[in-house]
């Protein structure tokens, strides 16, 4: 059931505006259980976010300037006058979906809060040089990536599949550290971070500071095998509810803490930094989320999936409000990015658009890594009867289902066109900037086509292996946005793959006399200068994308040549183009090693032929039906039928649409003996040369 | 060079080749077509074939001797090599609006104009035998549209009418964006590099340059 909190998004949101202080905007309202239950406690409590993160009257050490919310946590920067939360929110009707969190660029205090199992988080800007995750003004241009908290450092990583992948780029990346606000001094000081680790098999641990009532024996050491933790029992996160409860009641918390035990199978990430702590806890065990992650690199703001929870306080110390500042160069977490920032509510928000990576096949899932991860992570709706291990069994079987399935309720999600224009103008680079994310710099994208992601939807990629050369549109149906995206597509890839031909194919023959096309004067000889031949494959007959494509073998005096997987040209109308071999074809023959005169050409046959759209899921013409809802097929729009173009076969028997791409001769006079087989294509170029 | 499609009413914003900025169009569902927007598909398309064909030529009447090297390379390569100049007392190296191809996929490479040009001053004693290279950075990136007659994405709006409706929002935009840069020692990747071959002093000052796929080219200056 989602759970729709739209009082305390606005007052979140006016918290931000005002005071800069304080959660800042409790979005990432997500539609399962699990939020509700998340947020149980600031609805059972008061009417306002700042009780729900403990900092209503029953804080206890709470000063004034905390009560009125209106002063919490760093004073020297609570002027926060262009915060665009307040544009991207100009009310908070039908934008309550929103899956993730926003964040004011300048929000103060308890600013990043990881409700939200979208990982939703606040990066609200990308630097020239670093991705800028955290909301720092302008004007400190060091705090490039930071978690900004009002509060002892103390995380919940709500989404542990992040924050586990995150880490690892973190872990390598990491130059500098963290800043902390000392409240009573009112100021900023900085602290080296010392290390960042994590420990497989460890759970739910509550972190340590030199102040806070948890203990670390020695926190740079590798083994944490004495730190005192915390684990929730039977992985159960939805005991969080109770575990918050618990914790902001108990007065002395080192005691509870250290009277409780850890489960070697839990799952434990986190950091330290000097004496403070900083600790994630992690509801699903981590060899659960390492083994089931998709995501090869997922770059991207690893604080996305902190949380600011509300156990911070009590029993917390509440000396320090808390900046802590990744520094990752962009060039580690951006490369990855190749989607355009189209339906998030915040630009920089934390679902940071990237394409997911299948780490087995590299197939490339349409979506966004944080956000996916998140979503497969946390769209289970769990009943109380469930344990903690069929909850994360759940949790399993969600990551394997397809995405598609679990955003199609993202409707409402607002799209980045419908912020941008809102956004204000800000000192240097401004929100709708960020929108325009460099997909690569010098770094071509992985992806191989650029139009295929939402909300283009150019079906290319998923036709590809189809060979739909042609998109025949037809009277009377609506066109699609995506075919016209297709359509390009399809165009540049055959003028790419002829530019790829020509990179791919050694220059061969005589270039003073080539004359292109003039096929009429190849003479195979097989030797590279010869005077009548042609520099390129001849496009008046078939060629492979690269000679390499072209495979042989010999064996008992059967000749074997393979066409590999990959790109042809073959001659087709008046013109050529290039057909895609998705799986090997091969064709046998007999050479004997007394055959002479032997002179044969080798031929691809095709077949053309259309498939048509079609309403029956069945049918390979079912997705050319509108996909626009989020990549859903909807059957009852008709699109426009494919033109198919299939090579069918590979022979030496000529038939009437044979394309010659080969040509083999053995015993040829004396510039073929009998003992030697030369395999050409149709410009001269010698691919084998067997001797038997 | 233009393309009939520039001009009103037909209105292609990639009409003019030299300044073609866009390479293609990412069309949205929800919004509506405009003509403009399928005039500029077919410029797209002219754009990329035609500089394609102008490379054909030029390698195959070249003696480039590196070509394989670029299906492996994620770099940047020139169309030719004919639109480097050099010229002055200083030695003025200008490399006038060009077309590069750059690799922006896995499948695909584009060829994109550089905005603004090149222009380098080797220096009146740059020496024989010595050499500079050149190199370019660029970024791929969607430009949206947008109804904020500031931004870039402004004029994807409607502009069949004097005017951009911004009340039409139309599709967005997938651009190549490049700049220049200098490689003062020569080494690393370049998409060419300058060498000069005559002593200081004497005329005509003899330069060669070569690109990265083996192209080369002698000036006289």
């Amino acid at each position: 059931m989602p759970l729709l909190i739209k009082d305390k998004i606005k007052y979140g949101i006016n918290t931000t505006e005002g005071s800069g202080g304080g959660p800042v905007v409790l979005s990432g309202i997500c539609n399962t259980i699990h939020a509700q239950n998340q947020f149980e406690y600031g609805q059972n409590h008061v009417d306002s976010i700042w009780d729900f993160f403990g900092y209503g009257e029953d804080s206890p050490n709470l000063n004034a300037d905390d009560r009125n919310h209106q002063k919490f946590a760093i004073e020297p920067e609570s002027i926060n006058p262009d915060c665009w939360i307040k544009n991207i929110f100009p009310s908070a009707t039908n934008r309550i979906n929103m899956h993730g969190i926003s964040v004011g660029k300048r929000s103060y205090g308890a600013a990043y809060f990881t409700w939200s199992p979208w990982g939703g988080f606040g990066n609200d800007r990308f630097s020239n040089d670093y991705l800028r995750v955290g909301c720092r003004p302008a004007e400190e241009m060091k705090w490039k990536f930071g978690l900004y908290t009002g509060a002892t450092p103390l995380f919940i990583a709500i989404s542990p599949k992040v924050a586990i992948s995150t880490f690892h780029t973190l872990n390598d990346n990491l130059t500098h550290s963290v800043r902390m606000y000392n409240r009573n001094t009112k100021v900023f000081e900085d602290f080296t971070l010392e290390k960042i680790f994590y420990r497989p098999h460890t759970n739910y641990l509550v972190g340590n500071s030199a102040s806070s009532p948890m203990n670390i024996s020695d926190p740079n050491a590798n083994d944490f095998s004495d730190t005192v933790m915390f684990k929730i029992p039977d992985n159960d996160f939805r005991q969080f509810t109770t575990f918050y409860n618990k914790f902001a009641n108990i007065k002395n918390a080192k005691n509870w803490l250290q009277t409780s035990t850890h489960d070697e199978k839990d799952a434990f990430l986190g950091f330290t930094v000097n004496s403070q702590g900083l600790f994630f806890l992690s509801e699903i065990p981590f060899d659960v989320i390492k083994l089931t992650s998709p995501v090869i690199e997922s770059g991207g703001a690893s604080a996305m999936i902190l949380g600011n929870p509300p156990l911070w306080e009590p029993p917390f110390s509440r000396n320090y409000s808390s900046v802590y500042n990744f520094f990752v160069p962009r060039s580690n977490i951006i490369k990855n990015i190749n989607q355009p920032r189209d339906f998030y509510a915040a630009p920089g928000q934390s679902g940071t658009p990237r394409l997911l990576y299948d780490k087995n096949t590299n197939e490339t899932i349409v979506g966004f890594d944080t956000f996916a991860d998140s979503a497969r992570a946390w769209e289970c709706i769990f009943s109380d009867e469930e344990t903690g291990i069929q909850k994360i069994n759940k949790v399993l079987s969600s990551l394997n289902q397809p995405l598609v399935s679990l955003i199609e309720d993202f409707s409402n999600i607002l799209k980045l066109s419908d912020v941008v224009d809102t956004l204000p103008d800000i000192p240097f680079k401004t929100a709708s900037s960020i929108s325009f994310v460099p997909i690569s710099k010098n770094t071509p994208s992985s992806e191989k086509f650029l139009l295929n992601i939402r909300p283009y939807y150019s079906k290319k990629k998923n036709t590809l292996k189809e060979n739909y050369s042609l998109i025949g549109f037809k009277p009377g149906v609506l066109l699609q946005s995506a075919e016209l995206n297709e359509l390009q597509e399809s165009m540049l890839l055959q003028t790419n793959l002829q530019l790829e031909c020509l990179l791919n194919w050694p220059i061969v023959g005589c270039k003073a006399r080539a004359t292109l096309g003039s096929a009429t004067r190849i003479q195979l000889s097989g030797l590279m200068d010869d005077l009548y031949s042609i520099p390129f494959p001849n496009p008046s007959y078939a060629y492979p994308l690269k000679p390499s494509n072209i495979n042989y073998s010999y064996q008992n005096e059967q000749l074997t040549i393979i066409l590999n997987v990959g790109w042809y040209n073959i001659p087709f109308g008046t013109g050529n183009k290039w057909y895609y071999v998705d799986f090997p074809i091969e064709h046998k023959i007999n050479l004997t090693q007394t055959q002479n005169n032997v002179d044969i050409h080798f031929y691809v046959d095709t077949q053309e032929n259309f498939v048509l759209s079609s309403q029956s899921q069945n049918d390979p013409g079912y997705i050319f039906n509108d996909r626009s809802n989020y990549g859903n097929v909807n059957p009852a729009t008709d699109g426009a039928d494919r033109y198919k173009s299939t090579i069918t076969s590979f022979t030496t028997v000529f038939t009437e649409l044979s394309k010659p791409i080969l040509r083999l001769r053995k015993g040829v006079g004396d510039e073929i003996p009998v003992n030697r087989i030369l395999i050409q294509t149709l410009n001269n170029y010698k691919l084998f040369d067997i001797n038997i | 060079m233009s393309s009939p499609l520039g001009p009103s009413p037909y209105k292609s914003r990639n009409g003019i080749f030299e300044n073609h900025k866009y390479s293609l169009i990412a069309f949205k569902p929800g919004y509506s077509l405009q003509a403009s927007e399928l005039n500029e598909i077919q410029d797209n398309i002219l754009f990329q074939n035609t500089y394609n064909n102008e490379f054909f030529y030029d390698v195959a009447s070249s003696n480039a001797v590196n070509l394989s090297s670029i299906s492996t390379n994620d770099g940047v390569f020139l169309c030719s090599l004919n639109k480097i100049t050099i010229s002055g007392t200083a030695n003025k190296v200008r490399l006038d609006i060009v077309v590069l191809n750059f690799k922006v996929s896995d499948f695909y490479r584009l060829w994109a104009p550089l905005d603004d040009g090149l222009i380098h001053t080797l220096g009146e004693n740059f020496q024989q035998g010595h050499h500079k290279s050149f190199h370019i950075e660029y970024e791929t990136s969607f430009i949206l549209c947008s109804s904020d007659s500031s931004k870039e994405g402004f004029k994807f709006n409607d502009n069949s009418g004097v005017v951009y409706s911004s009340s039409s929002n139309g599709a967005d935009r997938f651009a190549i964006k490049a700049t220049n840069g200098v490689n003062t020692d020569g080494q690393g990747s370049f998409i060419f590099k300058v060498t000069r071959l005559s002593e200081i002093g004497i005329t005509p000052k003899v330069f060669e340059i070569e690109d990265s796929i083996g192209r080369k080219r002698t000036i006289n200056v």
